[in-house]
C-alpha cells in the first residue's frame, strides 16, 4: 500500500529542522545556558526557560524506547518507534530496512535521512545496516 | 442570585441522544441530549443560565453556537478543552460557579456524529508541534496508544491477552445495557483474532466509532431536593496533564490520572478503595490498565491480571464501565461525558440488569489526547 507522508507548513519554529533534513542532517536546538537539547524544536528551553538557543546537528544514534507495527488494510505494514536520541530527547520515527521487523525495545538504531522530501528515518544498527528499505 | 445554602451541587438530570448510526447532525444530537436531560430533571431550556461544551462540529466558540441553536442566552460559559476529559472538568467548574452564585442551572453537553456527518475538510499541511509525530502518516491516536501498550507489556512481561480481557469485560457489561452498540459476547480469542491495527492493539482493542451525544444538568442541592431525580453530588475533582504528543509523555505506563485522581479523592475525603463503581474512559484496552494503576487501584503490572480474573466484569468487586464503555456501548470521539452519565445512573440505582447493588460512591474518569490529559470526578448519592 502506498505510504502517504503529509507535507509540512514550515514556520519559524520548524524551518531549520526541515532545511537541515534537505541537507541530510537531523538538527535541533540546544540551550546556550544549560546545554539541554530540545526536540521537538521550540523557542524556549524547557529546562531553564532561556531563549538563547542554537541549532546543532544530532549524532544520529538512538535507542528504541517503544515501537508498533502499523498494519494497513491491504496487508502492508511498517514500523513506527519512539526512540531516545543520544543527545537526550525522545522522538517518533519510522524504522526502515529489511530487518525493521526485528526491532525490539532497547535496540540501537542509526539515522538515515531519506525520502522526498527527506525525513529522519532510523535503521537497526548492526549487520543489516545499510540495506534498502 | 443567591448561592445555595448547603454549598453542595447536584446532578439533577442526565441523558443520551440517539446513539449508533443516527443520520443526524452533531447539533441535533447535542440538542436532543440537552432537552432530554432537562426533561428528566423537571426543568426546561428557559431555566438554563449556564452552558458548557468543548466541541461543536470543530468550530470555535462552541458553547455560544450551541446556545444559539438551543435558543438560550447563558450568562455562564465554559469551553475548557481537555479532549475526552473535558466534560468532567467542565462539570467541576460548573459546580463551583453554582456554589459561587454565578449560575443556577448549568448544562454540560456534547455530541459528534462520525457515522452520519462528515463534511469534506480540505487537507491542511502539518504545522505546530504535532508535525513531528504526524510526518510519518501513521494513524493517530491509535499509534500513540500502541506505543504505550507495547511498553507496558514489555515492562511487566505481560501478554496481549491481558489487554484483550478489558474488551471482554466491557462486552459483558454491554450485554446488560440495551443502549449499547455491540452486545454479543466476545472472548479473548475473538479479540486476538480480530484485525491487527497497531501491534499489539487489534480492532477489538479499539473503541467504537459511533454517533452520540450526552448532557448533564447541574443545580444547587436545595433546588435539586425539589426536582424529580435522586440527586447525585459532586464530591471531588482533579485535572492534570503530562504532555500532548506521546513523544513528550514522561512515562508511557503512568498517566496524569495519578495526579487528577489523587486530587479528586482528597477533595472528596475518600480512598480509592471506598469507590463502589468506576467509569474509566476506555479509548483503547490499554487505557484502562494504565488508568487503573495510575489511580492506585492496584500496583504497576497488576491491572492486567485483575481484569483477566474478572474483577472489573459483572459480579466482580471492581465493577467498571458498566454501560459497556467506549469499547462496546458508544464512542463518538470525546467519550468522557458518558462516564458521568453512567456514574449518575448507577448512584441513582437506575441501571436495571447492570445495576451495582448499593452503589453510593462512584469515580468517573476521562482521558484526552494521547494519554495526555485526565480529569477525575468523585460522585456520591448519600453523603
Ligand atoms: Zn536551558
Amino acid at each position: 500500500m502506498t505510504r502517504v507522508y503529509p507535507s509540512a507548513y514550515e514556520d519559524a519554529d520548524s524551518q531549520p529542522f526541515w532545511a537541515a533534513l534537505g541537507e541530510g542532517r537531523l538538527d535541533m536546538p540546544r540551550c546556550d545556558d544549560c546545554g539541554r537539547h530540545l526536540f521537538y524544536p521550540r523557542a524556549v528551553c524547557t529546562a531553564c526557560g532561556s531563549e538563547r538557543l542554537t541549532w546543532v546537528t544530532a549524532r544520529g544514534r538512538a535507542t528504541v524506547h517503544s515501537f508498533t507495527t502499523i498494519h494497513q488494510r491491504d496487508g502492508g505494514s511498517y514500523v513506527i518507534a519512539l526512540v531516545d536520541l543520544a543527545e537526550g530527547p525522545r522522538m517518533i520515527t519510522e524504522i526502515i530496512g529489511e530487518n525493521a521487523g526485528e526491532v525490539a525495545i532497547g535496540a540501537e538504531v542509526v539515522l538515515d535521512v531519506t525520502g522526498d522530501p527527506p525525513r529522519p528515518f532510523f535503521r537497526l544498527a548492526g549487520p543489516a545496516q545499510g540495506r534498502d528499505a | 442570585m443567591n448561592a445555595p445554602m448547603s454549598g453542595r451541587v447536584a446532578i439533577a438530570g442526565v441523558a443520551e441522544s440517539d446513539l449508533g448510526i443516527t443520520g443526524r447532525t452533531p447539533m441535533a444530537l447535542q440538542a436532543q441530549a440537552v432537552t432530554r436531560a432537562l426533561a428528566e430533571a423537571g426543568l426546561s431550556l428557559s431555566d438554563v443560565d449556564g452552558y458548557c461544551t468543548s466541541d461543536l462540529a470543530g468550530e470555535y466558540a462552541p458553547s455560544v453556537r450551541m446556545a444559539e441553536y438551543l435558543g438560550i442566552r447563558p450568562t455562564y460559559h465554559d469551553t475548557s478543552a481537555l479532549g475526552g476529559a473535558s466534560f468532567l472538568s467542565q462539570t467541576a467548574h460548573a459546580a463551583q460557579a453554582i456554589r459561587d452564585g454565578r449560575a443556577e442551572v448549568v448544562v454540560v453537553g456534547y455530541a459528534r456524529a462520525p457515522r452520519s456527518w462528515n463534511p469534506p475538510v480540505p487537507a491542511a499541511p502539518l504545522y505546530g508541534p504535532g508535525q513531528y509525530e504526524r510526518m510519518w502518516g501513521a494513524p493517530f491516536p491509535v499509534t500513540a496508544y500502541a506505543l504505550a501498550a507495547r511498553r507496558y507489556l514489555h515492562d511487566h512481561g505481560a501478554a496481549p491477552e491481558q489487554l484483550a480481557a478489558v474488551a471482554v469485560a466491557a462486552r459483558r457489561w454491554a450485554g446488560l445495557n440495551p443502549a449499547a452498540y455491540r452486545r454479543d459476547p466476545i472472548t479473548v480469542d475473538d479479540v486476538l483474532g480480530s484485525r491487527m491495527i497497531a501491534d499489539p492493539l487489534h480492532a477489538l482493542d479499539c473503541c467504537l466509532v459511533t454517533d452520540g451525544g450526552g448532557a448533564i444538568v447541574l443545580v444547587g442541592e436545595d433546588r435539586a431536593r425539589d426536582l424529580p431525580q435522586r440527586p447525585v453530588f459532586i464530591l471531588g475533582h482533579g485535572d492534570a496533564s503530562t504532555h500532548m504528543n506521546v513523544s513528550s509523555m514522561p512515562d508511557l505506563t503512568r498517566t496524569a490520572a495519578a495526579a487528577s485522581g489523587e486530587r479528586a479523592l482528597r477533595e472528596a475525603g475518600v480512598a480509592v478503595g471506598d469507590i463502589d463503581v468506576f467509569q474509566i474512559y476506555d479509548s483503547f484496552t490499554v487505557t484502562v490498565l494504565l488508568t487503573m494503576e495510575s489511580l492506585g487501584l492496584c500496583g504497576p503490572g497488576e491491572a492486567g491480571p485483575l481484569v483477566a480474573a474478572g474483577h472489573t466484569a459483572p459480579g466482580g468487586d471492581l465493577p467498571m464501565n458498566t454501560n459497556g464503555g467506549g469499547l462496546s456501548y458508544c464512542h463518538p470521539g470525546e467519550y468522557g461525558i458518558f462516564t458521568i452519565i453512567e456514574a449518575v445512573r448507577q448512584l441513582r440505582g437506575a441501571c436495571g440488569d447492570r445495576q451495582v447493588p448499593g452503589a453510593e460512591l462512584a469515580l468517573a474518569h476521562g482521558t484526552g489526547g494521547e494519554l495526555s490529559a485526565t480529569s477525575t470526578l468523585i460522585l456520591g448519592s448519600n453523603r
